[in-house]
């Protein structure tokens, strides 16, 4: 019966991993024609995009940079507020308060995507009532934090907490109040596990579809910033297999779902490697 | 002239009583020993001294307690706490070294907590580590991490580390009992000669570590009214 069992798992994590090599393999395959600076740049040319002259109509520049963009607003709101809520927790907050603000936390955690981006979406026609508000990739950016928060605040305060009593003491005994308990000694045994883990979530942010779908992603947008509406990759590949013509045009799908996954794996990777330094 | 004193001291865990004493008082100089069956409420006597016990929550302290800090006897509660915990040093029954490289176990609580320059700190933290005879051994690696050193190294390092913040009471908690014999021999003969400078209360396990260092005694049983 053992037996069954461990040939069944072994047999299971071989299918999972070959399944994922031949997706990876078929999107690369099918992505390849399309390889080129033409790809990512379409007619226009690439110097005067880079540094912003102009803008490319075609190609993946666009979307790549809003995806870019994305990951970056959203960790630039999340990020700090995460780690922030997720120290008070640890060390702060009384005990019933921590329980009840973590339960909160996880709840949003494990919130599915399309309703942080029906919340964005809310938002937005709520705000509409004072002042004319819209989609835009701020408010993406915010929706997609939603979701990031939690993750690291959770990782942050589960990260101090199973650094053992012992450390707490000496660190006690040693003259250092809780500010430098917390911030010399404590912190920097977690950055590494937070910091591992706000990378992955990173990934998520990058990937993520629903969220963006309602709060601003559009096919093709003339202006760029935070009030305006934005490209982004995973609208890309959602938007243009659903409207191809012509076999460049899907080739240019898995070549963005390439880029994306590349994204998705260079944060995986990242966190890893900060897991192991 | 005494250095610690405690009068109507007790002790609870939630709403067991762990610790019953009516008097204590530890002389001045030399090294008083306090023995007793493992779960007597050794340590945590210690611990009411630097008030260490505060980070139980259900622990409660009651009653006087007393020490001589700066040539001044006063409450444990009237000095800042982290302030107290430097005038009376603690070292564990395990090797407790900060997470840290074996240097910044000195310059974290020199500079950070005690406001020392750096090159200040590092000067304290060879003459102390001097002082426990793990200078030699530690010289040429003093950035590496301070957790890769030997058990009895660690000791002596959180001896050293202690001694730094010159300390006016040096509670050390069956400080020898995880090491095998010859470090623990080792330690014990850098003991008996820093408590020519400073006040040290061991507790012990051992009879015969009890007579070798001790020149003060107290039998846990005895003072404790919970485990009489
Ligand atoms: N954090 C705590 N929470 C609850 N009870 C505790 C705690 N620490 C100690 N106690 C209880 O207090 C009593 C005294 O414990 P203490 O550690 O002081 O004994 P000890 O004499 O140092 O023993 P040992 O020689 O084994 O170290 C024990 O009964 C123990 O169970
Ligand atoms: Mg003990």
């Amino acid at each position: 019966m053992m037996r069954l069992l461990k040939y069944w798992a072994i047999f299971s994590s071989l299918a999972v991993s070959a399944g994922i090599v031949a997706l990876i393999l078929f999107v690369l395959v099918n992505a390849a024609s399309s390889f080129s600076l033409e790809l990512l740049f379409g007619d226009s040319n690439p110097w005067e995009v880079i540094w912003g002259h102009k803008k490319a109509w075609q190609g993946l520049w666009t979307p790549l940079g809003g995806t870019l963009k994305l990951i970056f607003w959203a960790s630039l709101f999340a990020v700090p507020s995460g780690l922030s809520l997720g120290i008070y927790l640890a060390e702060y907050a009384p005990k019933k308060r921590e329980r009840a603000v973590r339960t909160i936390l996880e709840t949003l955690a494990g919130l599915p995507s399309v309703l942080a981006g029906l919340f964005g979406f809310v938002l937005v026609l709520f705000l509409n009532k004072f002042f004319p508000a819209n989609t835009c990739l701020g408010l993406a950016s915010f929706c997609l934090g939603v979701l990031v928060l939690p993750l690291t605040a959770i990782n942050t305060c589960n990260a101090l907490k199973t650094i053992p009593l012992e450390v707490r003491l000496t660190a006690a005994c040693v003259g250092l109040d809780r500010e430098k308990t917390i911030f010399r000694v404590l912190w920097p045994q977690v950055t590494g596990p937070v910091f591992s883990g706000i990378l992955m979530s990173c990934g998520r942010c990058a990937e993520d579809t629903a969220v963006i779908l309602m709060t601003g992603a559009v096919a093709s947008s003339s202006v760029s910033g935070l009030l305006n509406k934005f490209e982004a990759l995973p609208f890309f590949i959602y938007y243009t297999s659903a409207n191809y013509t012509d076999d460049r045009q899907l080739s240019q799908v898995f070549a963005a779902a390439a880029m994306l996954l590349f994204i998705s794996l260079i944060f995986v990777a990242a966190g890893h490697l900060l897991r192991k330094a | 002239m005494n250095s610690l004193y405690a009068r109507a001291l007790t002790v609870d865990f939630g709403d067991r009583r762990v610790l019953s004493i009516d008097e204590l008082a530890v002389k001045k100089g030399g090294i008083s020993v306090i023995a007793g069956a493992s779960g007597s409420g050794k340590s945590t006597l210690l611990r009411t001294f630097n008030r260490l016990n505060d980070f139980f929550p259900d622990c409660q302290v009651k009653g006087l307690l007393e020490a001589s800090i700066d040539g001044r006897r006063q409450s444990v509660y009237d000095l800042k706490v982290d302030e107290l915990r430097r005038k009376i040093g603690m070292v564990f029954q395990h090797p407790n070294v900060l997470p840290v490289s074996i240097i910044k176990n000195f310059t974290l609580p020199l500079v950070q907590g005690l406001g020392l320059s750096s090159d200040q700190a590092v000067r304290m933290a060879e003459e102390r580590l001097k002082s426990v005879g793990l200078w030699n051994e530690v010289k040429n690696r003093l950035n590496s991490a301070a957790d890769i050193l030997s058990g009895g190294q660690k000791q002596r390092l959180c001896l050293a580390r202690a001694l730094a913040l010159e300390p006016d009471i040096l509670l050390l908690d069956e400080p020898t009992s995880s090491l095998d014999s010859g470090a623990a021999a080792e330690v014990e003969e850098y003991i008996l000669a820093i408590s020519k400078n400073v006040t040290i209360v061991l507790v012990t396990h051992s009879l015969k570590q009890a007579e070798r260092l001790g020149t003060h005694f107290f039998d846990m049983e005895k003072i404790n009214e919970v485990s009489k």
